[in-house]
């Protein structure tokens, strides 16, 4: 039953008689939603100095998952009076275990929260990053997103050779990333080292309906535009829900097995791909038919 | 279908080659536990993964006129509170036609305080750096690894390696301990704790009464050799170290005190590392003499008469005794290997579901098992030839690299998807010219993506953040082998399907 209702983005998008619309309403939709994406990143950067919550990665700390059936306040407890460690900063319930999370500790007090973890929770995992280091990690990363960002860049104006639709296909990546993080601040999940490679892989995931649309409607006849439009969106549109289908079985699997980072990346790409389906076939079809009928004079 | 036509393909052939090698690769030969010989990370495995920045400023100098190398280290060291160690290019000490040489400070000293510190001694400095030369940092490694394999034993399977970050140019020790051991916190304090080393000798021979003579803080750092083979006997081994001043004022002191000097039999020396023996033996009988008459001028000392594995042992314990700098811990990671287990089994059936995902969509969109079973089949090939590759290559399965084989599943069949709708589109393929025609107008398409998606991954691969570089290469690899192998087997495959229908 679940399946099906995946498929109803296809129909409904299919009934689109693009000639009818026009481009100020296509293109009005997928700005509307990347400004709504940009408010809350800009509330969020005004409220706590920071456009998106960072994990401990990227902040340095400690996380500690446990294993056990133990209920959240009881693990609370008990991590809170451990002798020559401060209290955690936060303790979640998840399935099958429990988050407690504390703020950088130094070699000591790492010391004797280790062998409290020995001692008791020995199934538990500890993963911990100097302050400094996850400073470090972040740079880095956002290094990585902007190299990867001109990488694309460059790529795709070399495909192409037109300004125009090749800035389509650029503003279209653009805002599939930005939306995702967006929603991913509005869920609460901190930005962390693992979504990461996610957010670079919107790229490559929601390029390929771009160009399939822009290769089709520029090297296809003028008159055939919206014949054109819709062979690419066909396929297209199969292509992204079918790898939104996967994403969504990764994130929502994930999630009840509580491996976090297989989750993210799931919901990253999840609405990455969502809004690749927006903007390819509103904001980057109505940049086309500008640019293939309306600078030439025809429509 | 043209069965024929098929065989003399060489996209087929192609696959099935690499689906061969695939397979034999992931072979459990060779004595590899498991199922397979793919090997697992990690977070998939349980075990401890410590990340180490040694903390350390290193100046270029130059302008030392006829200062020595010692004279230079002493001369800087005045001015400041931490070890100063000089390297010349050419080994120390050897006196080069070009006047210049690293100074690096072995501890905590801000780049201006060593700048500063450089010129203060008369000195010019022509760079400075954070972080330490490539051979303390090798030696560092060596000590930890060392230290390691002293308390947990050779077998425990640990890796020490050193990795710099091509970009911000740091330089980290990564010490990786696969599996369970009882106390894994123990792995960091290993680390971070020096070992115990001291010299005992024998004071009463018949009861084996023993005095401390020197702990580890009286041993240079650098000085002690890894073992010598004897040029004499090449069975026989020898291990040299240096004593301090003051290591050597109170070990003459005490070898005189103790008897050790008259009856050097009698009076051994003894050393402990970690309060367990690892050498006893007597004092040369010229050494015992020229410290009786007060004519040992102190520092040098050699273990001599050693077999290999016993001089391996001594040199382990007068080096880990501590470490050439200080270290800081920048980041740890323990999982347990039951939480690894459960991850493991957990990613496979995510794995497997979002697998059955992409066949569902691909049958309800289709309605045709013609092309739903070759979607799948050429998906589950691009997955074999990826986890072949890795075990071939030994990359280690862990949590990004599943993420990883999902995605490319999923950017796979998108291609697919490409394929097999450009070459039906506007109805039947008559001819196999226009369906080459289309096949290569959607490979052209997916080249394109290709392309885009390996770029976005190359920095990821190239930095090597960690853990989740895995994703990147699995990602560029994954790729690869569909645009040049997988996908255009598909293609061919596909033709026989569709032109054979007639519609």
């Amino acid at each position: 039953m679940k399946l099906r209702d995946i498929e109803h983005p296809t129909e409904k998008i299919d009934e689109i008689e693009y000639s009818e619309q026009s481009s100020k309403k296509l293109i009005a939709v997928p700005f509307a939603i990347l400004g709504v994406a940009l408010a809350v990143l800009l509330v969020t950067y005004l409220l706590t100095g920071a456009p998106v919550g960072l994990g401990f990665e990227f902040t340095g700390g400690v996380n500690i998952q446990t294993q056990t059936a133990v209920p959240a306040e009881q693990i609370e407890q008990e991590f809170s009076g451990i002798d020559g460690v401060p209290e955690p900063s936060n303790v979640r319930s998840i399935s099958g275990g429990a988050i407690v999370s504390f703020q950088p500790l130094t070699n000591n007090e790492m010391s004797n929260l280790r062998d409290f973890r020995d001692a008791n929770y020995a199934d538990a995992s500890v993963e911990s990053v100097s302050p400094s280091h996850g400073t470090s990690l972040l740079y880095q990363s956002m290094g990585a997103i902007a190299f990867a960002f001109v990488l694309m860049t460059v790529v795709i104006f070399a495909f192409f050779r037109t300004f125009v639709p090749s800035l389509g296909i650029i503003l279209s990546a653009t805002s599939d990333m930005l939306v995702p993080i967006g929603v991913m601040t509005l869920l609460g999940i901190d930005v962390s080292l693992g979504t990461i490679p996610a957010i670079l892989l919107i790229i490559g995931y929601s390029i390929d309906s771009d160009i399939l649309l822009t290769r089709n409607t520029l090297s296809g006849r003028r008159k055939q535009f919206y014949g054109n439009v819709r062979n690419a969106m066909k396929t297209g549109v199969t292509m992204t829900t079918t790898s939104m289908a996967a994403m969504a079985v990764m994130a929502i699997s994930a999630h009840f097995f509580s491996i976090f980072i297989l989750r993210n990346i799931g919901i990253i790409l999840f609405f990455g791909l969502g809004m690749d389906l927006i903007n390819t076939y509103m904001m980057n079809v109505a940049i086309l038919r500008w640019y293939v009928l309306d600078r030439r004079g025809m429509r | 279908m043209n069965y024929r036509r098929l065989a003399k393909d060489w996209r087929i052939w192609l696959l099935l080659v690499v689906l061969v090698f695939a397979l034999v690769g992931l072979a459990p030969l060779g004595g590899a536990e498991g199922l397979t010989a793919l090997s697992f990370g990690l977070e998939l495995e349980g075990g401890t993964l410590v990340q180490i920045s040694p903390v350390g400023t290193t100046v270029d100098a130059t302008g030392f006129g006829a200062d020595n190398v010692t004279a230079v280290e002493q001369n800087v060291a005045e001015n400041v509170e931490v070890p100063v160690r000089v390297s010349r290019g050419g080994g120390i000490g050897a006196q080069q036609a070009t006047d210049t040489a690293q100074v690096e400070f072995r501890g905590n000293v801000s780049e201006d305080g060593a700048v500063s510190a450089v010129e203060e001694a008369g000195y010019t400095s022509e760079g400075v750096t954070d972080g330490v030369t490539t051979s303390t940092l090798n030696d560092l490694s060596d000590s930890i690894q060392l230290r390691l394999e002293d308390r947990l034993g050779a077998g425990a399977g640990l890796s020490v390696s050193v990795q710099s970050n091509l970009l911000t140019g740091e330089d980290f020790i990564v010490v990786e301990v696969p599996g369970e051991r009882s106390q894994d916190g123990r792995v960091v304090e290993i680390i971070r704790t020096q070992g115990e080393f001291d010299i005992r000798v024998v004071t009463n021979a018949s009861n084996d009464t023993q005095e401390q003579v020197v702990t580890g803080d009286s041993i240079n750092r650098g000085s002690v050799s890894q073992p010598l083979q004897d040029q004499g006997n090449e069975e026989l081994y020898t291990v040299q170290f240096e004593l301090d001043e003051d290591g050597s004022v109170a070990f003459g002191e005490a070898m005189r005190d103790s008897g050790a000097t008259q009856n050097p039999e009698a009076h051994p020396p003894v050393m402990y590392f970690n309060n367990e023996e690892v050498f006893r033996g007597p004092l040369n009988p010229s050494l015992a003499g020229s410290i009786e008459e007060g004519t040992w001028g102190g520092g040098g000392l050699s273990v001599t008469g050693l077999n290999n594995s016993e001089a391996q042992i001594i040199s382990v314990a007068l080096r880990s005794g501590a470490l050439a700098t200080p270290v800081e811990v920048v980041s740890s990671t323990t999982i347990s290997a039951r939480q690894g287990d459960r991850f493991k089994q957990y990613s496979l059936l995510i794995a497997f579901l979002s697998v059955f995902g992409v066949g569902a969509t691909i049958y309800f969109r289709y309605r045709d098992l013609r092309i739903a079973i070759p979607t799948v089949v050429t998906g589950v090939a691009e997955v074999v030839a990826l986890l072949g590759f890795s075990a071939v290559f030994n990359f280690n399965v862990d949590l990004a690299y599943v993420a990883g084989l999902i995605a490319v599943i999923g950017t796979g069949v998108d291609d697919l998807i490409i394929i097999a709708d450009e070459v039906q589109e506007s109805g039947g393929v008559e001819s196999a010219d226009v369906y080459r025609k289309r096949l290569k107008r959607a490979l052209i398409v997916i080249g394109m993506a290709a392309t885009t998606t390996i770029g976005a991954m190359l920095p990821l691969a190239y930095l090597g953040l960690g853990r989740i570089s895995g994703f990147a290469i699995v990602t560029i690899v994954g790729v690869l082998i569909g645009v040049l192998v997988t996908r255009p087997a598909y293609g061919s495959v596909l033709r026989e399907l569709i032109t054979d229908r007639g519609d």
